[in-house]
């Protein structure tokens, strides 16, 4: 049975508590006593355990958050029977109007009025002297940033004109990609709401461009480049908020 | 057992405001920036050809992962929350996409015996393990919660003294020296029963 002081020094020693001088004690006794070995591997053994049951514990409040979200995403109404067949017939209607639409509309070469769902920090709905680049035109959109200004991108498909939310494109939120791995962003904070993203940050004298890397939309400031979404069909805006 | 006010949560909230609440283990910041990211990172695993069921098992490997670093005092966040749970998950999700197409390759060229010896050894190490983890759990409160408290959560003494209502840290810190002789002696008996268990097996 080791001594209390013993017990006390293993705690501290584990727990990188002990002085200098003390830890040079330890170590010497530690590299020639076999009980004193073990009973540190036994208490080491046993702060795992109790982290593990940390862990575990986490875990299950992670679970009841997971649930929860489950749960608030789909509601009795919306999983009804009934609920589902007049959800399809809506598509149905939904996608014969638009298939009409399309007809009619879809190779004129207007500027594009419509614009993804608008939300406290979005920018205000396009209007006629809205500048729109074509994606596939331009290697390279380029606009000059201004401090504590908000920088929106949206993304539409070329050929519909149509806001890509609707046609459930994705992008990522603002992850460096330089292909040697990935780094820490300098964007000190955004939003991301359907296809709209939001950047927020100091960027004075930053140069923002939006051009294809590669195959894949990618988001430049300065010379730091972050992946949006491969999307080869796609125009982009670049917008300062006013 | 909060040990703070409850702030209202919302898109305004700032990073470093919900990080210091993470940091003093509050379950509502918890919650919010866990279900604030998921979408991010279903669509990326759903898109790498993984699953609803990988998006979960990945997400919350993430978090945990976050969570470990956000308790670390020297830690500190260089990037928002969202890009530091995307990077972890997706180099979460590639190594478990190469440790697929590894375990392949490898289950042949690894000998029999040598996988024998492997087991036996981990499993021993495995069941005291477990030993431990059960120990503190038939130990209950207020140990548990403060040895997790302490050793997984690594929440300071004068924090513990207040959620388990003792008078001071250093009230706390006796508390839980007792607690952790409790646990080591529970483990240790078991222990011993186990391996009497097994010589006779």
């Amino acid at each position: 049975m080791l001594s209390e002081n013993i017990e006390i020094d293993i705690t501290k020693y584990l727990a990188n508590e002990l002085s200098p001088t003390a830890l040079k004690a330890f170590k010497e006794k530690l590299a020639n006593d076999t009980a004193l070995q073990k009973a540190v591997a036994f208490e080491q053994m046993v702060i795992d355990g109790i982290k593990q049951v940390g862990e575990q514990d986490l875990r299950v409040k992670l679970e009841g958050f997971h649930k929860e979200m489950n749960s608030a995403k789909v509601s009795p109404l919306f999983s009804s029977t009934g609920f589902k067949m007049a959800l399809m017939a809506a598509s149905f209607l939904l996608l014969f109007s638009f298939s009409l639409w399309f007809f009619n509309n879809g190779f004129e070469t207007d500027i594009i009025t419509k614009n993804t769902p608008a939300e406290n920090n979005t920018l205000p709905k396009p209007d006629e002297f809205t500048r729109y680049l074509s994606y596939a035109d331009s290697d390279s959109i380029t606009s000059k940033a201004v401090a504590n200004k908000v920088y929106e991108i949206e993304v539409f498909d070329k050929r519909t004109k149509i806001a890509v939310d609707q046609l459930t494109v994705k992008i990522y939120n603002p992850v460096e990609t330089n292909y040697r791995g990935i780094e820490i962003t300098p964007v000190y904070h955004y939003i991301y709401f359907n296809c709209v993203l939001n950047l927020y940050g100091l960027f004075e004298q930053c140069n923002i461009s939006v051009y294809d890397d590669a195959g894949y939309l990618s988001l430049k400031i300065d010379d730091r480049l972050y992946g949006i979404e491969e999307a080869p069909e796609l125009q982009v805006l670049v917008r300062v908020r006013e | 057992m909060k040990l703070n006010k409850t702030v209202e949560l919302n898109t305004g909230t700032s990073e470093d405001e919900l990080i210091s609440l993470m940091r003093n283990n509050d379950d509502a910041a918890l919650k919010f920036v866990y279900q604030k990211h998921y979408n991010m990172i279903e669509q990326y695993v759903l898109k790498n050809s993984g699953s609803k069921e990988d998006v979960k098992d990945l997400y919350q490997d993430a978090f945990v992962v976050f969570y470990h670093k956000l308790k670390q005092p020297d830690f500190k966040m260089s990037s928002s929350i969202g890009t530091y749970l995307f990077s972890v998950a997706k180099n979460l999700w590639l190594k478990r996409l190469r440790d697929n197409k590894v375990k392949t390759v490898h289950i042949d060229s690894v000998s029999e015996m040598s996988t024998k010896e492997k087991t036996i050894d981990e499993n021993k190490q495995n069941r005291e393990f477990e030993i431990a983890t059960e120990e503190l759990q038939k130990l209950g409160d207020p140990c548990k919660t403060l040895l997790t408290e302490f050793y997984y959560k690594q929440t300071k003494m004068e924090a513990i003294a207040k959620l388990l209502n003792y008078t001071n840290a250093n009230r706390a810190k006796a508390q839980k020296y007792k607690c952790m002789q409790r646990l080591k002696k529970a483990v240790f008996k078991q222990m011993q029963v186990n391996r009497f268990t097994w010589t006779n097996e």
